[in-house]
C-alpha cells in the first residue's frame, strides 16, 4: 500500500530535494575547479605554445634550405677536387713547353 | 466504471447476481441510491421496480448464470512508472549510516551520526591544491619547451647564414678552378700545334738560302720573334 502514500506532493518534494543536492554538488565542483586556476594556466600555456607554431615552421623551412646548401657544397667540393688534379697536369704541360 | 455488474451486491437492481431471497426486488434504500450503468438514473422507486422487472425478463434465459466468487489472475497494472524505476535501483548505504532509521543493532558505536564539515572542506581544498600543482607543472614544461624552440630557431638561423656564406665563397673558388681548367686545355692545344709545326718550320728554314735563314725556333718566349 505504498502507492497510497506516494502522491504528487511527496514526489515533488523529493524532486526538489534531489535537484537541490545536485545543484550544490555542481557548485562545489565548480568552486574547486575555479579555485585552482588550472583553466587559466593551461589556457595561457596553450596560447604560448601555439604562438610558437610559425617559428617552428620557419625553422623547418630553413632546415630544408640548409639541406639544399649542403648538397650544393658537396657538388662544389667534388669539382674543386677534380681541379686540384688538373693543376698537376698543368704543371707538367708547362714544363714540357718551356723545355 | 459501471462495466462490472458483479461488483454490485446481489440485491441491487443492476447486478446479475441473484440470491434466493430476491424473488422480487424490493425498492430498498440501497437499490434507489446506487447508480447503475447509466441506463437507469435515480428516479422514483416505482419506475426502478419496473425496470428491474424488465431486466428480470431479459435474463430468464435457460443458460446458466456464472457466479463469480473470486477474480482470477488479473494483470497487475503499473501504478506509477517513477516508483518502479526507483525500485530498480540497488540498495546501498549512504555515507552517514546513522541517517537511516536507527537499527538497534550493535552498529551504533561505529557509525557516525554527523559529518564533520571541516574534513570535507580539507578534502576539497586538497583536491584544489592538487589541480593547481598539476596545471602549474604542465604550464612550466610548456614554457620551457617554448624557450627551447626559440633557442633552436636562433641556432638554425645562424647556421643557415654561415653555410650560405661558405657556399658563396666556394662558388667563387669553383669558378676560378674552372677557368684554370680551360687554360689547361688551351695550353695542351698550343703544345700539340707547336709540336706539329716545329719540324716543318725547321725544314722550311733549311730550304731558304743561307742569308734569309732565321734562328732555330725555341719556346723560351723571351722576346717576340722577328
Amino acid at each position: 500500500m505504498a502507492s497510497a502514500s506516494w502522491n504528487q506532493e511527496t514526489k515533488a518534494r523529493l524532486n526538489e530535494k534531489i535537484s537541490a543536492n545536485i545543484n550544490d554538488l555542481g557548485s562545489l565542483a565548480r568552486q574547486v575547479i575555479r579555485g585552482s586556476k588550472s583553466n587559466d594556466l593551461l589556457a595561457q600555456a596553450a596560447k604560448n605554445f601555439s604562438s610558437q607554431e610559425p617559428c617552428i615552421n620557419h625553422s623547418f623551412d630553413t632546415l630544408k634550405k640548409l639541406d639544399h646548401i649542403k648538397s650544393q657544397l658537396e657538388f662544389q667540393q667534388a669539382a674543386i677536387e677534380r681541379s686540384m688534379g688538373n693543376l698537376d697536369e698543368i704543371q707538367d704541360e708547362l714544363k714540357t713547353i718551356q723545355r | 466504471m459501471g462495466s462490472d455488474q458483479s461488483s454490485l451486491p446481489a440485491g441491487a437492481p443492476g447486478s446479475t447476481i441473484r440470491s434466493q431471497r430476491d424473488e422480487e426486488i424490493p425498492y430498498t434504500q440501497f437499490s434507489i441510491s446506487k447508480p447503475i450503468d447509466g441506463d437507469s438514473p435515480r428516479q422514483s422507486p416505482r419506475i426502478q421496480k419496473h425496470k428491474v422487472q424488465q431486466n428480470k425478463d431479459k435474463e430468464s434465459t435457460p443458460k446458466h448464470d456464472i457466479v463469480v466468487v473470486a477474480e482470477g489472475q488479473a494483470p497487475i497494472k503499473d501504478p506509477d512508472p517513477e516508483l518502479t524505476k526507483l525500485n530498480t535501483i540497488p540498495v546501498f548505504f549512504p555515507i552517514m549510516r546513522g541517517s537511516l532509521n536507527v537499527p538497534t543493532s550493535s552498529r551504533d558505536l561505529e557509525m557516525l551520526d554527523k559529518l564533520d564539515y571541516r574534513q570535507l572542506l580539507f578534502l576539497c581544498l586538497r583536491y584544489q591544491e592538487h589541480l593547481k600543482q598539476l596545471s602549474e607543472a604542465v604550464a612550466f614544461d610548456q614554457n620551457a619547451l617554448c624557450i627551447r624552440i626559440k633557442e633552436i630557431h636562433h641556432t638554425i638561423n645562424v647556421l643557415h647564414t654561415a653555410l650560405a656564406e661558405r657556399q658563396k665563397k666556394y662558388n667563387k673558388y669553383a669558378e676560378q678552378f674552372n677557368r684554370v681548367h680551360e687554360t689547361l686545355s688551351v695550353l695542351k692545344k698550343i703544345r700539340l700545334r707547336m709540336e706539329d709545326i716545329g719540324p716543318k718550320m725547321d725544314r722550311l728554314n733549311k730550304l731558304l738560302p743561307p742569308g734569309d735563314q732565321l734562328e732555330p725556333f725555341n719556346m723560351k718566349l723571351q722576346k717576340p720573334q722577328s
